[in-house]
């Protein structure tokens, strides 16, 4: 299948939803790729719960900042296999089967990105966005307040947001 | 909701517990010990699935899936319990390093102004080594193909791109990273490299985009075939049949490319009028050119090819810079091919043509 974009498991989302931040991940990447099982987890578990940032998901969509995907039956095929093999969930699995002919996918969970390694897909960390968005134009200013925001939601540790600092100047 | 009876012992101190919870809350007993269990057995399950995130023996998904949490649920409960994010610094480093790696590559050659660009699909690590465009077996395989139509000519082996930039052309790939096999490059490099490709469309101007290879047109211009396959922003493009076509197919394209190139000579902006021809001209075989028009030709004296009103004569060309004061170049092509051409008083237009030889029309 030829897919445009980059895959985006729920994890994510969630991060972008809980910081408002899709409008700022438009200038970082084309499209967020979202597979059935990720739209599941992110937008429909969340709404269900009441999880009121999971709105902005649907907000994305509709602004095509994220773009739903349906998987044909070869990548619906890898995906229950990468989720049989090596213990992912649903979506991460299918993130990573669209990651598969992408090359890569933004994964957040240390698990799941040691398996994209292992099957030559390259994980990109959500923390990496505002690299992703200054290689095509962001302005540094933005790009950083856009790695404080994700790494106070995602509880990044401190060395790690210092070298995604550095990587961010030097991309500039 | 299906249910099922369980029964069990407790200590007694454990039982006064339940039934002064059961007084609190309004309850009876056993709806009390079904919503203490209920939310002990929440507890247990979140507590478990933060633990297995934690060690990573489960991913947020699976964890989330196996303990019925949803996965805003668990990161909330992974958030509480103090987890950080799993990226570590000298991992960060370098998947960093990876995404974000600038491998050596082919600089862009824009084409001179009215020029062809030619548009591969990503440098090969070969002809990155080398230091020039088209150096693998396809690449060689396209500079003689290009000489063959008249878009190179006297190139240096190994070099060929000088001579094909010498013409006033240009070279530039839809994906700068060097690759073995363009199979490896990710549907987002093509897509960021039509962007990139766009952007230097419009500032180069060229007059064709000459695609070597299908995927690069494909990405600008969408299903595209063999020939002239589309414009972008008026700029006419061409696709050049595939290494592996036929012969005759390839021969069928190449003499699209020869029309296709005849149709978008210089566009009358890019031309530049000569002196009108006298008497005098046409008694000597000679044309006149002002400044301006002298740049489609070599900056010293000697013999050029020239194209005069479609016939393709050789000439003798001398730009008369010095040494006191420029004069108009003066281009020789004889009085009889000059009569039987032009007549008194005509100014020809001075562009760019096939392969950079200059064209008077």
């Amino acid at each position: 299948m030829n897919w445009e974009g980059i895959p985006a498991d729920a994890t994510c989302l969630i991060y972008l939803a809980r910081i408002d931040g899709f409008d700022r991940a438009a200038s970082c990447v084309d499209s967020l790729l979202v597979s059935p099982a990720v739209w599941r987890e992110a937008v429909v578990d969340g709404a269900r719960l009441g999880y009121t940032d999971a709105e902005r998901i649907k907000q994305a969509e509709t602004a095509g900042i994220v773009t739903r995907l349906d998987l044909d039956a070869a990548a619906e095929k890898r995906a229950a296999n990468l989720s049989a093999t090596w213990r992912l969930g649903h979506g991460e699995s299918e993130t990573l089967a669209i990651g598969i002919d992408i090359g890569q996918a933004i994964i957040d969970d240390g698990r799941a990105s040691r398996v994209a390694t292992t099957i030559s897909v390259e994980p990109v960390s959500t923390l990496f966005l505002p690299i992703l968005g200054v290689g095509r134009g962001m302005q540094l200013a933005v790009a950083a307040d856009l790695l404080r925001e994700l790494a106070i939601v995602a509880s990044a540790k401190a060395e790690t947001v210092f070298v995604v600092e550095e990587f961010l100047r030097r991309t500039k | 909701m299906s249910t099922q009876q369980i029964n069990i012992r407790v200590d007694t101190n454990l039982a006064a517990a339940l039934d002064r919870v059961a007084r609190k809350e309004s309850l009876d007993r056993a709806t009390a010990i079904r919503r203490l269990l209920e939310r002990s057995v929440k507890v247990w399950e979140v507590e478990h699935a933060v633990l297995d995130v934690m060690r990573g023996d489960e991913s947020v998904g699976r964890a989330a899936e196996e303990s019925g949490l949803s996965n805003w649920e668990l990161l909330d409960a992974v958030r509480v319990a103090g987890v950080s994010h799993p990226l570590g610094a000298d991992d960060a480093r370098q998947r960093l390093a990876r995404v974000t790696a600038r491998d050596p590559t082919l600089p862009d050659r824009p084409p001179a102004a009215g020029g062809i660009l030619l548009v591969g699909i990503n440098p090969a690590p070969v002809s990155v080594a080398a230091g020039h465009y088209y150096q693998g077996r396809l690449g060689r395989r396209l500079w003689r193909r290009l000489e063959r139509v008249g878009l190179l000519r006297n190139p240096m082996p190994g070099a060929e791109d000088d001579a094909f930039v010498a013409s006033g052309n240009g070279l530039t790939d839809l994906v700068k990273r060097p690759t073995t096999t363009a199979d490896l490059l990710t549907s987002l490099e093509l897509r960021e490299g039509a962007e990139s490709l766009r952007e230097k469309i419009r500032n180069w101007n060229p007059r064709l985009v000459l695609f070597a290879f299908k995927a690069p047109a494909a990405q600008l211009l969408g299903d595209v075939s063999p020939g002239l396959c589309g414009t972008f922003d008026d700029t006419p493009a061409f696709l050049l049949s595939g290494p592996y076509a036929a012969k005759e197919e390839t021969a069928r394209v190449d003499a699209e490319l020869l029309a296709a190139l005849g149709d978008v000579a210089d566009t009358p902006a890019n031309a530049e009028p000569t002196q009108p021809v006298t008497t005098n001209d046409l008694s000597r075989g000679e044309i006149r050119l002002p400044r301006p028009a002298k740049r489609f030709f070599p900056p010293t004296k000697g013999q050029v090819e020239v194209v005069l009103r479609g016939h393709r004569v050789v000439a003798a060309y001398d730009p008369r810079v010095g040494p006191d004061q420029e004069r108009s170049g003066v281009v020789r092509v004889g009085k009889n091919e000059l009569a039987d051409r032009v007549s008194k008083g005509a100014t020809l237009m001075v562009s760019r043509g096939l392969g950079g030889v200059p064209q008077l029309d």
